[in-house]
């Protein structure tokens, strides 16, 4: 809303409208006469403007000889305005042109951005995007480290060991010498487990079954082996939970198509010429 | 949410550390203590109650809204800057794509607040920008773009650094504009958008830029709070008269803040080692006014951590002032201050670094009753192209012209007639690892105002220390050494007071794990400081943990890990080193008058550094002088024995 407020207040859309009011202005008018000349209107609210603008950057009131010069500049770019205009000036101007697009946009975004969307709109766009706001799944899990390079008689003789006296406590020194990676991690995603074990090593721990030790899983350091103790598989939070965060993508989305919906409807009223070599390039996506 | 913050931790915490301040809470007892926190509950599966893993971030990166970056080239928003800190492949500011090796855990984009947001509007030449002949300037070269856009680059960064931006140009893009609010919104929208509390943390903040005649003394200010409070101000600007480039002045404001909105606040003071000696001085402020007891008091309150690594140079400790030291010349930049407007002396240096900075702390705390430099210790990048990209392998550089390129080793980073900064010196570091209970704003700002915090210059190594009295070997054998630091010792960043009876010595836990998919490491470090009672200081560093079964030569020092780099292919082998090491460490010259800190440092074994990598993808040869391996490393936040 502030933006379409701000867009409002830009001097710059006020020329473009005047100066579309004049042209067809201009139209009606026109005839084997000389054309009238043109008129310049300093409105009190154009002076209001301008001393407002004068305030934000020096902090205090202009004088009376600084408020003239400011309304005699004011004309002057507005009679430069309008002659570069009627030459063509802005035609080619990349920095024009590039602000007349974004202007645009803006006009669709700041509609969009008053879209409220109703239960059934934001129900429909939860269901659609579950894999945006499902949460990543989570473990938790023991682990024995068995060194950098177990070979597979230990492996196998630990792992039999433990599967057997599963109720009792872990003796992790009988398999390897101390080490300093955490025994064990509550719930946590993958980003929280890669980041202490080395990158795979959640994807690896995913294919466990939960409650009894297995492995050997690789990590950065070498062999573990695991027991999962806890998986949580990835929740999708209820919608009342995350309500605001899926009404901002929504919007989000809503302010993209909208942009889309106008620019195609603009883009219909044209027929567009391109070079044969690129009329056989698909336009991306 | 991954971790539980229990009360019980929390009174154990406070009771470990302020035994004093325990006592309307009733005495705690061994048995109740050992109780509320073996870390042995019946469950197994009960979530652990202090910080498991340390979370990883940068808290200091620029995006494009930074007038300086912009003017580099960086076109890349914070929302991308978020996108590629949570592990999206994004396409940086010169059209390359980049991607982390693995997500970051928290992020603070800290842009300029002088200027912030102006930079978009000058390439855009809105009316406002063009009625200023500076603005018009730096607008046509802009629009033209290639050698005139570094040429007004390099104007309006001079033009900054030493003041000579126009006023009302300024006055628009400063506090109390309409369009510096919406710039100032626009960047708590995205913090908020991104912040994920659990999962990724976007911690809101901005840099303060103050310079003294391009004397850095900068400081990144971080927001503990939503935007719904740090949007009630500003952010605070160097240039008078709405904002000053007085540090006093930013505490006020600091000051202010929390009384406004009842909200909490920090600044974190980086690159004294550009700051040609104003930064960390023994007597007077950066005008010569003498220190007094509110000066020193502000200090410590206000900035509890320091950032010590960063791409500009690693700030440790200099071998000037560290002569004994064979690890010191690491990455150093002493050729001038930030702008290289003045040539550096030695005598400048004493005020730019942080050990020596610890040292002075201990005196000044003797002359005036608080230690003003009694600060953690973090690395950040202070990367200008919204990426953190520091790993040696995966470095974008400090800026937009220095991403990528077989060029960017040989131009300047900077040179006038004071001297010259070069390209190949630019530093792949750092981060900043912080051991917070989980992973939301409350509790990495919490960890950062307690010191448990410490720098990398990039790898993810895990490093704990504890110090107490009465740590044995044998608590490195249990399966979970932190439930002993914890139990009977205080974590980095904190206190030891007097000396229980019997205690000889104070006694530290010190263990580090290397970067899950880095390099092994060569040793652990105990860096010791203290003040004699004339307030003289001194420093010794000891090597306690290394690896290889090394021993030590007649003349103490261990000899080198070795070095398995293959410059040619920038490869190495983790062949040398270990991938843990720890040990009980007792100070073996401690004398209980005296005052004291201590921090770790972890050196890596020798890998190739980034300039490696970019000759062997590059296929470049570099002049001789240019250094290529490098031995990356870890500082702790230091524990202070204070008697």
């Amino acid at each position: 809303m502030n933006e379409l407020k701000r867009l409002l207040r830009e001097p710059l859309l006020h020329f473009l409208l005047a100066g579309g009011l004049i042209f067809l202005l201009f139209r009606v008018v026109s005839g084997p006469a000389p054309a009238p000349r043109d008129t310049i209107v300093v409105t009190t609210a154009r002076v209001d403007q301008l001393v407002a603008g004068f305030e934000g950057v020096w902090r205090r009131q202009p004088t009376a000889a600084e408020l003239r010069a400011l309304v005699d500049n004011f004309v002057r770019e507005e009679i430069y305005y309008r002659e570069a205009r009627a030459l063509g000036l802005d035609r080619d101007d990349a920095v024009v042109r590039r602000r007349m697009q974004q202007k645009m946009e803006f006009l669709s975004d700041a509609g969009s951005d008053s879209l409220q969307p109703d239960e059934g709109e934001l129900e429909a766009y939860y269901a659609l995007h579950e894999d945006r706001f499902r949460e990543p799944p989570r473990l938790a899990f023991e682990q024995i480290f068995l060194g950098q390079a177990a070979d597979s008689e230990l492996i196998t003789a630990a792992l039999n060991s433990l599967q057997a006296n599963a109720d009792a406590p872990v003796d992790s020194l009988a398999w390897s010498s101390p080490t300093l990676l955490p025994d064990r991690l509550a719930l946590s995603g993958p980003n929280a487990i890669d980041g202490v074990f080395g990158a795979g090593f959640f994807a690896q721990l995913e294919t466990l079954t939960p409650g009894r030790w297995s492995g050997p899983v690789e990590s950065g350091y070498g062999v573990h082996l695991v027991r999962i103790s806890e998986a949580s598989p990835g929740q999708l939070p209820r919608l009342d939970d995350i309500r605001a965060e899926v009404a901002q993508e929504w919007a989000a989305a809503k302010s993209q198509e909208l942009r889309e919906q106008l620019y195609a409807r603009l883009r219909e009223r044209y027929r567009v010429e391109l070079p044969e070599r690129i009329m056989q390039i698909e336009s991306p996506r | 949410m991954q971790y539980v913050f229990r009360p019980t931790f929390a009174l154990l915490f406070a009771v470990l550390t302020l035994p004093a301040a325990a006592q309307d809470i009733g005495a705690p007892t061994a048995e109740n203590l050992s109780a509320a926190y073996t870390g042995k509950a019946y469950s197994p599966y009960a979530e652990r109650n202090y910080p498991e893993r340390p979370l990883w971030g940068d808290s200091h990166l620029h995006t494009s809204l930074s007038m300086d970056a912009g003017l580099f080239g960086n076109r890349v928003p914070p929302r991308d800057a978020y996108r590629f800190a949570q592990g999206e492949q994004i396409v940086s500011a010169t059209g390359q794509p980049v991607r982390l090796s693995r997500p970051l855990d928290w992020l603070v984009i800290a842009d300029h607040s002088d200027g912030m947001g102006m930079i978009d509007d000058l390439r855009a030449g809105t009316p406002e920008i063009l009625a200023f002949e500076q603005g018009a300037r730096w607008n046509k070269g802009l629009t033209e773009g290639g050698e005139a856009g570094v040429k007004a680059a390099m104007d309006l960064i001079g033009n900054f650094s030493q003041g000579t931006v126009e006023p009302a140009l300024l006055n628009l893009y400063s506090p109390g504009s309409k369009t510096y609010e919406s710039v100032w919104n626009n960047v708590i929208k995205e913090a908020e958008a991104f912040n994920d509390p659990g999962r990724f943390t976007a911690l809101i903040g901005f840099e303060w830029t103050s310079l003294i005649n391009g004397n850095n003394m900068h400081r990144v200010v971080i927001f503990r709070d939503d935007g719904d409070m740090a949007g009630q101000v500003d952010p605070f600007i160097q240039t008078a008269p709405i904002g000053s480039p007085d540090p006093r002045d930013l505490w006020k404001y600091l000051t202010n803040y929390e009384a406004k909105t009842g909200g909490n606040v920090l600044a974190i003071p980086h690159n004294g080692n550009l700051s040609n000696g104003i930064m960390f001085r023994l007597n007077d402020q950066w005008n010569g006014k003498k220190f007094d007891k509110t000066y020193v008091q502000e200090r410590s309150t206000w900035e509890p951590v320091m950032e010590a690594t960063q791409i500009k140079g690693d700030g440790e400790t200099h071998p000037f002032l560290s002569p004994d030291d064979e690890f010191a010349d690491y990455e150093t930049w002493d050729a001038g201050n930030l702008d290289l407007s003045q040539a550096k002396t030695d005598d400048m240096l004493a005020g730019e670094y942080a050990r020596e900075a610890l040292k002075r702390g201990l005196t000044i705390e003797g002359k005036l009753g608080t230690n003003p430099y009694k600060f953690g210790m973090i690395g950040s990048t202070d990367s200008h192209t919204s990426l953190v990209a520091v790993e040696e392998d995966n470095f974008f550089g400090k800026h937009a012209g220095t991403e990528p390129s077989p060029k960017r080793w040989e131009h300047p980073f900077a040179k006038t007639d004071q001297g010259v900064i070069e390209g190949w010196e630019s530093t792949a570091s750092g981060l900043a690892a912080v051991w917070a209970t989980e992973n939301t704003r409350e509790a990495i700002f919490d960890a950062m105002e307690r010191r448990e915090v410490y720098a990398t210059t990039g790898p993810r190594m895990a490093v704990r220390l504890f110090g107490g009295w009465d740590f044995t070997a044998q608590d490195l054998n249990s399966r979970m050494p932190a439930v002993v630091g914890y139990e009977r010792g205080v974590p980095m960043g904190g206190d030891l007071r007097k000396a229980p009876a019997g205690a000889a010595a104070p006694t530290f836990m010190v263990y580090a794990l290397r970067d899950p998919i880095g390099a092994n490491l060569d040793r652990i470090q105990i860096v010791k400081g203290w003040a004699d009672s004339k307030g003289n200081t001194y420093e010794k560093v000891y090597d306690v943990a290394w690896s290889d079964n090394r021993k030590p030569g007649t003349d103490g020092k261990l000899p080198p890990v070795g070095n398995t780099v293959d410059v040619a292919n920038a490869n190495w082998t983790n062949t040398i080193g270990a991938s843990e090491l720890a040990t009980i460490w007792s100070d073996p010259d401690f004398d209980p008058k005296l005052k004291a800190f201590y921090y770790a440092r972890v050196i890596e074994i020798p890998t190739p550094r980034w300039t490696a990598y970019d000759a062997f993808r590059y296929g470049i040869k570099m002049s001789a002088d240019v250094p290529m391996t490098t031995q990356e490393r870890a500082y702790t936040s230091p524990i202070w024995y204070t008697p």
